[in-house]
């Protein structure tokens, strides 16, 4: 509840995806240059530790002090008290009160409006899609299909949910990986281990950013942070292994005791 | 009666008899302005947990008499030891009905009316019967719901300034142990909830794989078992932190994972506080912050004095200090801000008016993507959204927004800024030339 600020990143070891902290990174790029880019960034995967600059704390209270006292001005040239306000809204409810007012209108909250605006800036590559199950009014809740056209998973087709909070992007998405994957970093029920969905999430990051992660995932699946075990440890003590139970896994079958649908 | 009414009100008449150092211009003191405090001032006070309970008491006792509460939870035996309405006996009831008649027993003349639902279930309207909404909230999403709501009820002039008559005042309280706060906001002319969201802490989330694989402490053994082990065992069960079974079953699984790794520590209630994000609630903190946004209530109703400016943080972990910071608003804000007023005639199709935001002085605005309460009426990307927009852009706006005479929309694409594109969002207080409803410039407002 209190406004101390945003907090530090905590130094927590494992992948990160990391962003210049400060402004915010304008999406319309190509996304040959934005894979480049994530790929140096996502060094990450490969466990490396960098700090994140650090936020500046707020310092515009006082500069405001003069305009504040200036619109209090303005209310005050007015004659009436609040208490005299409510006495005339009162007599005006009385009088209202058989009227029937106009339908009450949903109000958008300010998390959606932010939504609306990455959704409408979606720059996506071909191996990305993106759908609205709800029609085009529910942009809270959809869904997106990525094909790997690189790495282990070439030729799969996996499947996201999205969950957006009225509150976003204060509060990173809830994702979910609806295909049953033999990944390291997802977890038979659909948990993914991406570092900007958790504990790296901050506003200036957006829709588009978090797919981008979710695609790097399949290009670079990364032992070192393993919510699947034995997946984890067969990439890395083992790679060979790794691609052929990721090619039994896709093309339906059995690794170890786990049963995977056909997803390619 | 006159002798028990002069005493009850000995402290208040204090303040609202005479006229103080701090009064504000329009302040006229007297009985009158005790009477229409009893009698016209209608205070919502929004949750009846530790906050509501006290803010409740306090407004009644400081000459409000006309209060409702709204509260969707019911009463828990662990909520005794400060929600101090509540009895033994009243636990599984509604904290909203008991708190209600709890304050009318003890209080007379007070008339309380409980509302036992959910802030989302009232309709718009509702929240506007009131004169000032008191908040005694615990969560974000819930203080920024009744923000946009008090908010859209704000309109502006021609000229971007807000019209008094439509500013819905809110107190807001929050308290986190011995830390609180207590701030004013008057929308269109202190920061809003939403001008200020950056001031909230994230949230402390874990890495899974952390959870997942290398656990160090008590809350990753709890979170471990709220979020990876539940699913892998109740697969289509959503967990429910309300439910006692769910956290009992949750806290089992976490000792278990303690056990595993050697991590002392796992307790039932700091399963609790891990799971529901629940910090121990201080009575007294509850008590100062309730006081502070109590008074600020009666100083917005009465303008006995001025109101604070804008921002009280309290805290008293270590001996005490407390402070009021004046934040800014953010005149861009999406929830508050006028937007930018544009007149239009009803004939303009949507495409026309987007070519209209690209010439627009204030805007220069291209590739723009339009919204209207909730209703998307143009998508640039992606293509999905874009095919399913586009048979829009021949149609009148104002048909498409309802017909209403005016009303806000909001509009995204790219801008100029210092010859730099730069994309944006923007607010637009659209209104209609010669339909029924605006008869002058002054009365376009909405938000």
């Amino acid at each position: 509840m209190m406004g101390e600020g945003l907090s530090e990143g905590k130094g927590e070891r494992h992948g990160r995806v990391m962003f210049g902290g400060g402004k915010r990174k304008e999406n319309n790029g190509d996304f040959e240059r934005e894979k480049r880019e994530l790929k140096s960034l996502l060094l990450l995967l490969l466990g490396f530790i960098a700090e994140l600059p650090k936020p500046k704390p707020p310092t515009k209270l006082c500069s405001s002090i003069i305009i504040i006292s200036l619109s209090f001005l303005c209310v005050f040239f007015s004659t009436r008290t609040m208490i005299k306000l409510f006495k005339v809204k009162e007599k005006q409810r009385e009088l209202a009160e058989n009227a029937n007012g106009g339908a009450p209108i949903k109000k958008q909250s300010a998390g959606e409006l932010r939504l609306h605006k990455d959704i409408s800036e979606l720059n996506l590559p071909k191996s990305c899609a993106i759908q609205f199950p709800n029609g085009k009014d529910d942009l809270m809740n959809f869904e997106v299909t990525i094909r790997p056209d690189d790495g282990y998973y070439l030729g799969g087709t996996f499947l996201f949910s999205f969950n957006v909070s009225p509150i976003y992007p204060h509060e990173a998405p809830k994702v979910k990986c609806k295909t049953k994957v033999y990944h390291p970093n997802i977890d038979l029920e659909g948990n993914v281990c991406l570092n900007i969905l958790r504990e790296d999430w901050k506003p200036v990051l957006n829709i588009n950013t978090v797919i981008y992660g979710l695609y790097h995932l399949f290009t670079e699946p990364n032992y070192e942070d393993p919510l699947n075990h034995d997946a984890a440890a067969v990439l890395r003590d083992n790679p060979k292994l790794f691609e052929s139970n990721v090619r039994r896994a896709m093309a339906g079958g059995y690794v170890g005791q786990t049963f995977f649908a056909r997803c390619m | 009666m006159a002798e028990t009414e002069a005493s009850r009100s000995r402290d208040l008449d204090k303040l609202l008899l005479r006229r103080g150092n701090l009064v504000g211009p329009r302040f006229e003191p007297g009985t009158e302005l005790r009477d229409d405090l009893q009698t016209y001032a209608r205070v919502l006070v929004v949750g009846a947990g530790g906050l509501g309970c006290e803010l409740l008491k306090d407004l009644a006792l400081s000459g409000f008499r006309n209060l409702d509460v709204i509260d969707m939870d019911r009463i828990e035996v662990t909520n005794l030891n400060r929600q101090f309405l509540f009895r033994l006996e009243d636990v599984g009831k509604p904290k909203a009905e008991v708190a209600a008649k709890r304050v009318m027993e003890r209080i007379s003349g007070a008339n309380i009316v409980p509302h036992f639902c959910r802030i989302e279930d009232k309709e718009i309207d509702f929240y506007n019967d009131f004169n000032i909404i008191a908040l005694g909230l615990d969560s974000l999403e819930a203080r920024s719901y009744i923000n946009n709501v008090a908010c859209s009820f704000l309109e502006y002039d021609s000229d971007d300034n807000p019209r008094e008559e439509t500013i819905k005042p809110m107190v807001d309280g929050g308290t986190e142990g011995f830390k609180g706060h207590a701030r004013v906001i008057l929308p269109g002319i202190t920061p809003c909830f939403e001008c200020t969201i950056w001031l909230f802490p994230p949230q402390v989330k874990f890495p899974l794989c952390t959870l997942a694989e290398t656990p160090r402490t008590a809350a990753h053994c709890i979170e471990y078992a709220h979020l990876i082990k539940w699913n892998e065992v109740h697969g289509g069960t959503a967990f429910d932190p309300d439910n006692p079974k769910h956290m009992k079953w949750v806290y089992d699984e976490a000792v278990k994972r303690a056990e595993l790794f050697g991590i002392p520590g796992v307790t039932y209630s700091l399963t609790q506080g891990v799971v529901k994000n629940i910090i121990p609630a201080i009575a007294s903190t509850n008590a100062i912050i309730s006081a502070a946004c109590a008074l600020e209530t009666l100083k917005i109703a009465t303008e006995c004095s001025k109101t604070m400016s804008n921002y009280l943080t309290y805290n008293g972990s270590e001996g005490l200090h407390t402070k009021v910071a004046e934040f800014e608003r953010d005149k861009d804000c999406l929830v508050c801000g006028p937007g930018v007023l544009i007149e239009l005639d009803p004939s303009i199709t949507l495409q026309k008016f987007m070519d209209l935001l690209e010439e627009h002085p204030k805007l220069r605005l291209s590739k723009a993507s339009v919204t209207h309460q909730g209703k998307n009426l143009y998508m640039q990307a992606p293509p999905v959204l874009e095919e399913m927009t586009r048979p829009n852009l021949s149609l009148p706006v104002f048909d498409l927004m309802g017909k209403l005479s005016k009303d806000v929309v909001h509009v995204n694409g790219m801008t100029s800024k210092n010859d730099q594109k730069v994309s944006c969002l923007r607010k637009l207080r659209l209104v209609f030339k010669g339909v029924d409803g605006v008869t002058d410039m002054d009365t376009a407002g909405g938000a």
